[in-house]
């Protein structure tokens, strides 16, 4: 029997006439790395914030780690959470904001603290007023993790920052992800940075999970194919236009049934195939959550 | 972890808090422009800290909830915070409670340094109540609405102008009593406060997260508890007002051994003995209970035979009222200004006295007839006296004249100017000491000082007892007149006899026991240094001076809560009683025949103490 570590189902969240989420439904065994791609406003944002119990789904229920969202701040205890924009209080120092954190959270490890602040170079009498971004970044992932949780969810942790940094904080990240065996869930516009330790790929397109990848697959399963398509017919089904010349097209599928199913569909002639490199096929899947949503 | 949170926000606000520290301080140093001149000094003084505990409180919570309300919704704030183990509920509460306790702190604050001060003001029971409820008040509606409109500025102004309105309804109804009835301003209030609650569901419900749904919880749930409170608050300061409308009672000597007790409630009483009889009835409700500065309350009252006069202090002018105790009261007169000082007296009718630019007139009280003034002249209320020995001082005062039964008149030149007193009256009595009839006169000489001068019959004088600040004598004529009901010295008997006591400087006391010879001088500071003081361990007499009594040598002294039996002769403490458990720092006395009445103006109480110390209850009310 799977244990489960995140399970939404038909989650759905609206502001105002706007829906956001419209029926979120997914499942996460403990220890996998998910990761979640989608267009900006997809709802990503909005969906961790409802997983974090900061703010209410309209309906739908949610279960992390055998515990439901109820106002009380509870889940947060277990929850690590990396916003896409740590902003801290600016009277504080680096140290402060430990201390703050450390007074809230129960399992708070001012020893685990130390070890990453250390290793991240942080001074912890920086203020914070006048940090970096990469700075703030830092403290954000030192905050997100020092209280052990059992899920960790991080909303484009890298975004805004230097390459630099961004090398630096996801050097350690993936040195976290893969000893901790804990259950991740992360939102990135560069996915692709993080397709070595990622299980399963979600994307988030009108308001649900569209597809659902496993990551392992879609490494060695996704292709371009370079045909000459038929006059006066479509593209196959599941299959997504890289580039079109006249009758000659590019196209990308992600699966071996996607291929299948192209290569026998009758419609291309002088099929040629590759192996689909993983950052063009999250580009490609992001294409098509775009189209989708449009 | 909610008083962590607590802790957080404290810190978050903690530059506006102190900000509205040193505002407040800062401004308690405006007085000191007037240097050394306490006469100025102290009023300002009191007005600022008045100021603070009735406007300054409600700004500083405006302030407080604003800032706090609008920084729980900072950008900052709320990514910094939101993902904190803790509920939104517990978070907004304890940002609320960060701000209760800088406006709580505020206010001890106020308090302790008006107590330090001694400032009478905000001694009264309730009063941190009084200055705390407006003040949360204001700030809670300031954070609401600061919350819900992410705008300290514009969630204070509300908070203001709702605290404000709170104020009309409640907090400052005695101001506005003569233009609006707070009990319409009350539910008004609260009106406003529902339809604020209805426009925060509104922008609430609006779009809601988590967040904004706890918010609407606070809302609502806070906005309800306040508007309790406010009616709470109401009900309280009328509960209060009402109670210290009846401790701010003033008495008048009714007989030689009875006083009128009469309070801001409008009711008389005649207390004798241990005994109050109701002489008048309070009404039901008053607009006196908050009128403090003046209202439908009894000024003077006077008793002549079996029937009552009463002054009548109302809103819309004084009347003379008369009636028998427990009977129906009529009018008799109306039409005295509210500008001058008014006392009733006995001048050979009864009568009514005006003091006006210095001058005292006088006027007969007979039932529908106008006022008919007469001014009094500088020796006005002497002249009963001075016309019946005969006495008339010099037109330049620098002298004073007598005609003896047989003819004869005598002149005694004074070595400077006859003392004047407040009430028109001169510092010049006559005594008998050893069968001779001796004219006695406070006069003044250069730079301040004053001497006091014995006329004897043979045309010599005598000056004595030079100071800068030597009183008049005790019983000035202006006292025989008025009010006879009190002499320090009834009945003298025993080998020491006390004729007189004169004053200097208002502490030390000569007693006369014969032809120029004293007593030695009662320092009054000395005698009561180191007795226990009511209040704040000053030495203060709200009478007409420390002495209560005498018999022989002995002498009953009497200063805020301690009573000492002295023997002036001997220049020892016979007996010392302490009375602080029966008054408080504002207490004063009334002599009568066999003890005295002590009043606990801060409690409300009277007691009466016999010139053995003993002491008992007057249940001035039930």
């Amino acid at each position: 029997m799977t244990d489960i570590s995140v399970a939404l189902e038909n989650v759905t969240r609206s502001f105002g006439a706007k829906k956001v989420l419209r029926g979120v439904t997914v499942r996460l065994e403990k220890g996998k790395v998910a990761g979640i791609l989608g267009r900006n406003g997809e709802g990503k944002t909005t969906l961790f914030k409802t997983m974090l119990d900061i703010i209410d789904a309209d309906s739908g229920r949610i279960e992390i780690n055998g515990l439901s969202p109820d106002g009380s701040g509870l889940l947060r205890q277990f929850t690590g959470y990396v916003p896409e924009r740590p902003v801290f209080h600016n009277f504080m120092t680096v140290g402060d904001v430990f201390a703050l954190r450390a007074g809230f959270f129960k399992n708070w490890n001012p020893a685990r603290t130390g070890e990453i602040a250390k290793k991240l170079s942080l001074d912890l009498n920086c203020k914070i007023e006048g940090a970096s971004k990469g700075t703030l970044g830092k403290i954000g992932w030192v905050c997100a993790v020092a209280h052990e949780p059992s899920v960790l969810l991080l909303d484009e942790p890298t975004s805004g920052l230097d390459a630099l940094v961004r090398d630096e904080l996801l050097s350690h990240m993936i040195e976290e992800l893969q000893s901790s065996g804990k259950t991740i869930l992360v939102a990135n516009h560069r996915m692709e940075e993080l397709a070595g330790v990622l299980d399963e790929l979600w994307v988030l397109a009108g308001g649900v999970f569209a597809a659902r990848y496993d990551m392992a697959n879609l490494k060695t399963e996704a292709r371009q194919i370079t045909a000459r398509l038929k006059a006066g017919v479509q593209l196959p089904a599941g299959t997504v236009l890289i580039n079109q010349e006249g009758p000659l097209v590019e196209i990308a599928v992600f699966t071996k049934g996607e291929f299948d199913k192209a290569v026998g569909s009758g419609v291309l002639e002088n099929i040629n195939s590759a192996p689909l490199p993983v950052d063009t096929a999250m580009k490609m899947l992001l294409k098509i959550t775009g189209e989708n949503n449009g | 972890m909610i008083g962590r949170y607590i802790k957080l926000e404290m810190r978050k606000n903690r530059l506006v808090f102190i900000a509205l520290v040193s505002a407040f301080l800062v401004s308690l140093l405006a007085p000191y422009i007037y240097g050394s001149n306490r006469q100025l000094f102290e009023p300002t003084f009191a007005a600022f800290i008045f100021f603070w505990a009735v406007a300054g409180l409600s700004v500083c919570g405006a302030v407080l909830g604003g800032n706090a309300g609008a920084g729980l919704r900072a950008e900052a704030a709320e990514n910094a915070e939101i993902v904190l183990p803790i509920s939104h509920g517990a978070r907004l509460a304890a940002a609320f409670g960060a701000v209760a306790a800088h406006a709580a702190f505020l206010v001890l604050l106020i308090n302790a340094i008006a107590a330090v001060i001694g400032l009478n003001v905000l001694e009264t029971t309730g009063v941190l109540w009084l200055m705390y409820v407006p003040a949360l008040y204001v700030a809670a509606v300031a954070f609401i609405f600061a919350y819900v409109s992410r705008n300290g500025f514009l969630g204070g102004l509300i908070g203001v102008v709702f605290g404000w309105s709170f104020g009309l309804g409640a907090y400052l109804p005695w101001y506005l009593s003569k233009l609006i009835n707070p009990f319409i301003l009350a539910p008004g209030a609260a009106a406003a406060g529902i339809a604020g609650a209805v426009v925060a569901f509104i922008l609430l419900t609006k779009n809601a997260g988590r967040a904004e749904r706890a918010g609407l919880f606070f809302v609502t749930t806070i906005t309800v508890c306040l508007l309790l409170g406010q009616f709470f608050s109401v009900g309280y300061v009328f509960y209060v007002a009402e109670k210290e409308t009846h401790r701010f009672f003033k008495a008048f000597y009714a007989t030689r051994s009875s006083i009128f007790v009469a309070s801001r409630a409008g009711d008389l009483k005649l207390v004798s003995g241990l005994k109050a009889v109701p002489v008048l009835e309070a009404q039901t409700f008053q607009w006196s209970y908050f009128d403090w500065e003046g209202g439908d309350y009894i000024a003077d009252a006077i008793c002549d035979k079996d029937v009552v006069w009463i002054l009548r202090d109302e809103k819309l002018g004084r009347r003379i009222m008369r009636g028998v105790s427990g009977g129906k009261f009529e009018t008799v007169m109306t039409g005295l200004d509210d500008k001058s000082i008014h006392l009733m007296v006995i001048h050979g009718k009864v009568s009514v006295g005006r003091r006006e630019n210095g001058s005292w007139y006088i006027s007969p009280l007979e039932a529908g007839k106008a006022f008919e003034w007469t001014k009094m002249e500088i020796n006005g209320w002497q002249k009963k006296f001075l016309a019946a020995f005969n006495i008339k001082p010099d037109d330049d005062l620098m002298g004073v004249s007598r005609i003896l039964p047989k003819g004869r008149t005598i002149h005694w030149k004074l070595p400077g100017k006859i003392s004047t007193g407040y009430y028109g009256g001169l510092a010049l009595d006559w005594i008998s000491v050893n069968n001779q009839f001796l004219i006695v006169a406070s006069v003044q000489l250069e730079k301040g000082r004053k001497v006091l001068v014995f006329c004897y019959p043979d045309g010599k004088v005598k000056t004595m007892l030079e100071s800068r600040a030597l009183s008049i004598p005790y019983s000035v004529s202006f006292a025989r007149d008025y009010d006879e009901h009190w002499n320090p010295l009834p009945d003298a008997k025993g080998d020491i006899s006390i004729k007189y006591v004169f004053y200097e400087r208002g502490v030390i006391l000569h007693f006369i026991i014969a032809d120029g010879q004293f007593l030695p001088p009662v320092d009054v500071e000395k005698v009561f240094s180191g007795k226990k003081m009511a209040g704040y361990q000053r030495l203060s007499y709200n009478g007409d001076g420390p002495l209560l009594h005498a018999e022989g040598s002995l002498v009953w002294l009497y200063m805020n809560g301690a009573l000492v039996k002295y023997n002036a002769a001997a220049g020892k403490t016979e007996k010392y009683w302490d009375l602080t458990a029966i008054c408080s720092g504002e207490n004063g006395y009334f002599v009568v025949k066999d003890g005295f009445y002590l009043f606990d103006y801060d409690n409300g109480r009277l007691h009466f103490v016999d010139w053995n110390g003993a002491v008992a209850k007057v249940e001035l009310y039930d």
